[in-house]
């Protein structure tokens, strides 16, 4: 812990060097030819957009609506991802039907799924759903399915030999076994889902931190899409942190092992 | 032999000195399926017209032009690249072109609005939808609803003020959200949505695709719009002939259209998918907008009138001077070249006249407020007809023969607006004369005060059959 405590300073002269970096590229409209930083609006007019958007009253509601969004097809996408990601990893029949379609699916971008998204579900906000789910899917059942695959078989035979039953072997050897995979498949899946959530929320809106983005787009305000840019960033960094530290918890053995 | 050789490399590196040498870029963002925007975009590019203008004498001797074309499906991703320095040009309508004046000043550069290319001093264009399962029948009905529309596009602009006739508040009295028009079709396709408002071709296209239904003109909210070009003023102040040959090219799309609507109405089709009948009820005679190059009072007020609007939505707090920003020079100059008078123009509000004999008697047609046409596949001139009724009545001949029908037009009793006919409300007086409605309610209010019953399409249609 202390020694984590150490790093801190560390990484945030990073983030603090990246700003200025920001400010001073768009303060003195540096052009290196291939990027220009000529029309990039600077730190301080997206701190005005950002303190603009703090006082507002729509903030919380922009909030609530893509957290409620995005946990919303996180957690959709965990259990489904999780439980087939097992079957697949456990089972050669259920890879082999359940895996080609599946592998047909995942390289379509999220973008591609909003006619069908709209088609196929009752209502917007479900299609909004869908589609940061189509966001946290994939990375969460590769990740269990590669960690299922990993697991011993040794563990697993000598589990057997000792007499557990196909129930016991999921829960005492493969979940656990797994779970370090797995945890970095949640983790990965989380920032996928916000990586979809301004698609999702182009769907229609009026709230939204991804329809803000793309409001402002459609009005030409560069702070504000900044600040909508930013917050999609930094939401997405605490929520895969959050899951990531859940991880750790339920995952004790590993955690030692690595400090070790 | 050497001599010629240092005249000629002397002769170069003097024209290198007053640059007319140069390579010149002309970048045009254009709105191919804004089909309106066609003699500012597609047409010129497709008919190479830019080419016949271009300048090649004076400063301009040597030049070299590189023309380029992007296409977009909104004003905002055009105005990005513009104030990237990436285009030159650019078309939209009148509250993209705001946003697009106002991030040229954010970026501390200016854009001028430089001509308008279609549009309506009454607001027609931009319309309310309904999926066609809908009961829905006019605007009045959807109070408490949800409405979607693109969000701060000149439909938007028209929503808000129609909202404000009925009385309503738009915060409370319904839900209205942002949705653009690719996924307003398929939500209205699959019923998602209660009500779409939508600009150019949008509010006629879907209801012609048979899965939408039109309740609303822009022309009741009477609220000016249109679609016009802009460029970048640092542009235009280096070449200035450059943009007033790009507007005579314009000049010469409008010219051509409006000669020959069903030929360039079949082109638009063929580069943008956007069936032809629907370019031809808004390029068309008499048609649904009417192009227009010059800026009318009501064009320039619809500029204004955006960015007021969107002060009012607390969505922007920044001012634009829409007396710099629009700049009338240019097309003077073009009009002047191309040995036009635009101060007649200006104050010409007449829609695309129409010269025709009706397709029945022969007889040219004198009263064109009457006027229906019926446009049949694999012609190539659409049909007139002096009445709805003689229309009717040759269509069911038409249909007898096995033609298959493209579209029927009426022109509306009370505003004179084009219609899809197969869509409008009719109302039959004692001497089977039919007077044609965008809407139910306007149809049963006049059969009420001068007679007659109100019809819808079908129902006129068999009345028609019935009668013989």
């Amino acid at each position: 812990m202390t020694r984590d405590l150490k790093r801190w300073p560390v990484r945030l002269v990073s983030l603090l060097a990246c700003l200025l970096f920001w400010q001073v590229a768009a303060s003195v409209k540096l052009d290196l030819g291939l990027l220009t930083f000529t029309y990039v609006p600077t730190p301080q007019a997206v701190l005005e957009a950002a303190w603009q958007l703090l006082t507002s009253s729509t903030l919380l509601a922009h909030l609530g609506s893509s957290l409620s969004r995005v946990f919303a097809g996180y957690a959709a996408a965990a259990l489904l991802g999780v439980a087939l990601g097992l079957l697949i990893g456990r089972s050669k029949w259920a890879e082999d039907t359940l895996l080609p379609p599946l592998e047909v699916l995942r390289p379509i971008p999220a973008v591609a799924w909003i006619p069908l998204a709209i088609l196929m579900f009752p209502s917007s906000e479900l299609s909004m759903v869908f589609i940061t789910f189509t966001g946290a899917l994939f990375p969460i059942l590769l990740n269990t399915v590669h960690g299922a695959e990993a697991v011993d078989p040794r563990l697993v035979a000598s589990a057997r030999s000792l007499g557990a039953g196909r129930w016991a072997i999921l829960r005492e050897v493969v979940l656990p076994g797994a779970l370090p995979s797995i945890v970095t498949g949640l983790a990965i899946g989380m920032g996928t889902s916000w990586f979809c959530l301004v698609t999702a929320e182009m769907i229609a809106g009026q709230f939204g931190i991804g329809y803000y983005t793309w409001e402002s787009y459609t009005l030409q305000n560069y702070p504000d899409i900044i600040v909508g840019m930013l917050l999609i960033g930094v939401l997405g960094m605490g929520s895969s942190a959050l899951v990531k530290r859940l991880g750790a918890f339920a995952t004790p053995w590993y955690r030692t092992r690595r400090a070790g | 032999m050497r001599l010629v050789a240092t005249v000629a490399g002397l002769a170069l590196a003097l024209t290198g000195l007053n640059a007319s040498a140069e390579t010149i870029r002309i970048a045009i963002g254009t709105q191919d399926t804004t089909i309106n925007c066609a003699t500012g975009g597609l047409l010129i590019r497709e008919l190479g017209l830019l080419d016949k203008y271009l300048p090649h004498d004076g400063k301009y001797k040597d030049a070299h032009y590189q023309v380029e074309w992007k296409n977009f499906t909104s004003g905002a991703p055009l105005t990005n690249e513009m104030v990237a320095g990436k285009l030159d040009f650019g078309a939209m309508a009148d509250f993209p072109g705001s946003f697009n004046g106002v991030a040229h000043l954010d970026a501390g550069k200016r854009s001028l609005f430089i001509s308008v290319l279609s549009g309506s001093v009454h607001g027609s264009g931009n319309g309310i939808v309904v999926p066609a399962a809908s009961k829905v029948q006019s605007l009045a009905e959807l109070k408490g609803k949800t409405i979607s529309v693109p969000f701060a596009s000149t439909a938007h602009g028209m929503l808000l003020r129609a909202v404000a006739a009925q009385g309503w508040d738009p915060q409370k009295d319904l839900r209205i959200i942002a949705q653009a028009p690719e996924i307003a079709g398929s939500a209205l396709r699959s019923n998602r949505i209660e009500a779409h408002a939508d600009f150019v071709p949008f509010a006629e296209l879907f209801p012609n695709r048979g899965f939408a239904r039109k309740i609303y003109d822009g022309a009741q909210a009477n609220a000016p719009t249109f679609h016009g070009a802009l460029v970048d003023a640092d542009y235009a102040k280096k070449y200035p002939e450059v943009v007033t040959a790009y507007l005579r090219a314009s000049l010469e799309a409008d010219r051509l259209i409006a000669a020959e609507p069903e030929k360039y109405s079949e082109l638009i089709e063929k580069v943008t998918g956007i069936e032809a009948e629907v370019n031809y009820l808004f390029h068309g005679p008499l048609g649904l907008q009417t192009r227009d190059l010059t800026w009318k009072p009501e064009y320039r007020q619809a500029v204004a009138t955006s960015i007021d609007t969107l002060k009012l939505l607390k969505k922007t707090d920044r001012g634009l001077d829409t007396d710099q920003f629009i700049d009338d020079q240019y097309i003077r100059a073009a009009f002047k070249q191309a040995g036009l008078d635009y101060d007649k123009a200006l104050t010409n509000y007449q829609p695309l006249p129409l010269k025709a004999n009706d397709a029945l008697t022969g007889k040219p047609i004198t009263d064109v407020s009457r006027l229906a046409q019926i446009w049949v596949r694999g012609e190539d001139k659409v049909r007139h007809y002096a009445s709805p009724e003689a229309a009717l009545g040759a269509l069911a001949q038409l249909e007898q023969e096995g033609k298959d029908i493209r579209a029927i037009y009426a022109q509306a009793a009370d505003s004179g607006i084009k219609l899809l006919a197969n869509q409008a409300w009719f109302v039959r007086n004692a001497k089977g004369e039919l007077a044609a409605f965008l809407l139910k309610d306007q149809a049963e209010q006049y059969a009420k005060a001068h007679g007659g019953e109100a019809l819808d399409f079908v129902s006129a249609n068999q009345k028609l059959v019935a009668q013989r």
